[in-house]
């Protein structure tokens, strides 16, 4: 069974640990509003603030060009770091970049590697919790959207999608409307009706 | 200036360059407009228009008090349109006031310049006149204030009841009527990337955006306010063809306004 | 002005009785922009509430190394009075109830996941008719939760007093103004106190009686927040 969940309600008699989860008196809460399902013991967030985590691959604009490094900005409080000297090209501000993220070091800051640079097509911004429902399982709802429109999208866990191709335009609106419906079922349906008009 | 807004500005001046614009809109095409007559019971008009997801909502108050020193014979009319931090991240308190001074003073321009406020018809005795106060709050931010803050305006214009006012003071559970208003205005701003203009710049399109210029009408045909904003140029020829657009734009718009 | 009879018969100026709330209705996401949003009619208050970040701190200097700052602006609309029209901006009230507003969501939200950013809440009285800052609460509340901001818990408020010596429920303007004693208080969900603020002169009977009387009206309160979050979804989806 499942259920919409708001903060502070209990999920566990016990505790558990996990993102979305806080534990006091023995027992676990859930920090968000966001859908329980009472027989998988497991909690989707609707809505959640972007902690990107080692592995994550983010889409990053560049904010300011230093002597051994960039400053990068990945739609995130933390600040995102390229060095330098791991790269074989310069950028430059404005640049958008795709990358990984290597490690967050104390102070919030956030180690980026295998950086190539994303040029000409279309950037936006959803929110992140939105993601995977863009990418879908194993990355069929983003094949679908690409085949349907002529497009390339390059996908960031950070809420970022850059899209270059045909029909940007339409890429753009499925985009949304999954936003808008992530959470709800019959979803692919809708969109491939939306992509197929 | 945000991180995304380059990456934003560059796909934008694209767009226009060929004509089209983000949301499919031609050149000269308002987003879908929505007016709500009196959302405000505290105030003594109000309206709330959406341009796109642009939101405002205008309150209209009267006070009693003196005139201006230059217009002994009118009642005075001061009017701030406010842009809320709540409404865009962009709008950081005490860092945008050149922008909320110059949307105010255009948008109060038009209403001033045509008696959209009949203010000759304000007076009480001598040395006592109505102050009637225009307050327009930015709820959500996409672009084109001064349209949306004007059309707001001018609806809760055309909905405020003037009070009565006996013994000294208002009694504002009571009116005497509707408050006294010459003309109908608008305005109609327009953006101009490249050599293209086009009407209604959204968020998106506003950073890109070379020059901009609003021009208010009313509607027994006087242009009644202007301005030239942000750099940039216009040639004569283009104001001119503006012009025409802003007529026909403005009544457009002049027709979504509902009266009585 | 004259003070008014508050009470006749059990029955006060708006035709309520003394232990009874105002009509209340909650709507999430109004503010596109916002990272969550809501807005509030608690009687004749309308009141919109936003959120924004976390986001990198602006001035630099003020950021916490270790956690979240919260920043909270509380303000009333040149407009949103029946009677005179207000001064835009701040003065010493709204900048007082910024403040004590701003204290409960420290407390609530999990500030050291975001260390070096702030998290701004924006509360925009757009009517008011007392009771403002409990019900600016209650909507911030809901802000809050839709915006994927983790937190303990979904802090209600509700204002309690005392009129014609009377302990009443939900003070409306008039009531307010001519309180012998006025007690906004906001709770967490063990009902311990998030806000507590009280004036006039009050016996300790009387406060507990407050308490009492508060802690059982809240529960409706508690409904339409959930309500509105679920709707929210509702609306967003299928």
């Amino acid at each position: 069974m499942k259920k919409i969940v708001a903060p502070g309600e209990l999920l566990f008699p016990y505790e558990q640990k996990g993102d979305f989860y806080y534990c006091e008196g023995g027992k676990t809460y859930s920090s968000v509003v966001g859908i329980f399902d009472t027989d998988k013991k497991a909690l989707t967030p609707l809505e959640s603030v972007y902690i990107p985590k080692p592995m994550h691959k983010v889409i990053g604009i560049i904010t300011e060009i230093r002597f051994v490094n960039y400053l990068v900005d990945i739609n995130s409080p933390f600040e995102g770091i390229i060095l330098s000297k791991f790269l074989k090209f310069d950028l430059n501000i404005g640049d958008i970049v795709e990358a990984n993220v290597k490690n967050i070091e104390t102070g919030g800051i956030v180690l980026l590697e295998k950086v190539k640079r994303l040029v000409g097509g279309k950037l936006i911004e959803i929110k992140p919790s939105k993601i995977p429902r863009v990418i879908g399982k194993n990355g069929s709802m983003q094949k679908v959207i690409e085949e349907n429109t002529n497009t390339k999208m390059i996908i960031g866990l950070n809420g970022r999608i850059w899209i270059k191709g045909e029909n940007i335009a339409k890429a753009t609106k499925a985009i949304r409307k999954i936003e808008k419906e992530a959470h709800t079922s019959g979803l692919t349906e809708r969109i491939v009706k939306l992509l197929k008009e | 200036m945000e991180a995304i807004d380059l990456a934003k500005i560059s796909y934008v001046r694209d767009l226009i360059s060929n004509s089209m614009r983000e949301d499919d809109r031609k050149l000269f095409e308002y987003r879908k407009i929505s007016i709500t007559r009196n959302p405000l019971q505290n105030a003594e008009g109000s309206a709330k228009v959406a341009i796109g997801d642009t939101e405002v909502l205008c309150g209209i108050k009267f006070e009693v008090g003196q005139p201006f020193p230059d217009k002994p014979d009118e009642g005075t009319l001061t009017t701030n349109v406010y842009l809320l931090s709540l409404s865009s991240e962009r709008f950081i308190p005490f860092a945008n006031e050149e922008d909320e001074i110059e949307i105010s003073r255009v948008v109060d321009r038009g209403i001033r310049s045509a008696y959209a406020v009949d203010t000759t018809k304000l007076v009480i005795a001598e040395n006592l006149v109505w102050n009637v106060f225009i307050d327009v709050y930015v709820l959500n931010y996409d672009g084109n204030i001064i349209d949306a803050a004007s059309l707001a305006a001018m609806q809760a214009i055309l909905d405020t009841k003037l009070p009565k006012y006996e013994d000294g003071k208002i009694i504002r559970e009571e009116f005497q009527g509707k408050l006294p208003s010459k003309r109908t205005v608008v305005s109609t701003t327009f953006g101009k990337i490249g050599d293209k203009l086009f009407v209604d710049p959204s968020m998106n399109e506003e950073l890109a955006l070379d020059s901009r210029i609003t021009i208010s009408t009313t509607n027994d045909n006087y242009i009644c306010a202007i301005q030239k904003g942000l750099k940039g140029s216009f040639s004569i020829k283009e104001v001119e063809l503006l012009i025409d657009k802003a007529f026909e734009k403005g009544d457009e718009l002049r027709r979504l306004l509902k009266g009585d | 002005m004259q003070k008014p009879q508050l009470i006749k018969d059990g029955i006060r100026t708006d035709g309520r009785k003394v232990d009874e709330l105002r009509k209340i209705k909650i709507v999430a996401g109004v503010v596109k922009n916002a990272k969550g949003s809501a807005y509030i009619e608690w009687g004749n208050n309308k009141i919109i509430a936003a959120v924004y970040g976390p986001k990198e701190v602006i001035p630099m200097h003020e950021a916490d190394p270790t956690k979240a700052i919260i920043k909270c602006r509380y303000s009333m609309a040149p407009f949103s009075s029946k009677e005179e029209h207000g001064k835009y901006g701040q003065n010493r009230r709204s900048i007082e109830i910024s403040k004590v507003i701003k204290h409960i969501f420290e407390e609530v939200i999990f500030v050291e996941k975001f260390p070096g950013s702030e998290i701004d809440i924006y509360v925009e009285v757009l009517q008011g008719d007392g009771g403002t800052r409990v019900a600016s609460i209650t909507a911030a509340a809901v802000a809050l939760a839709i915006s994927g901001i983790p937190m303990k818990e979904i802090p209600v408020a509700i204002g309690m007093g005392k009129i014609d010596g009377t302990i009443v429920v939900d003070l409306n303007k008039i009531e307010d103004n001519f309180s012998d004693s006025d007690v906004p208080m906001a709770f967490n969900r063990k009902n311990e106190f998030l806000l507590l603020q009280a004036d006039g002169l009050l016996t300790k009977e009387e406060f507990k009686k407050i308490c009492e009387l508060a802690t059982e009206k809240i529960k409706a309160i508690r409904k339409e927040q959930l309500d509105a979050i679920k709707d929210y979804y509702k609306v967003m989806g299928e």
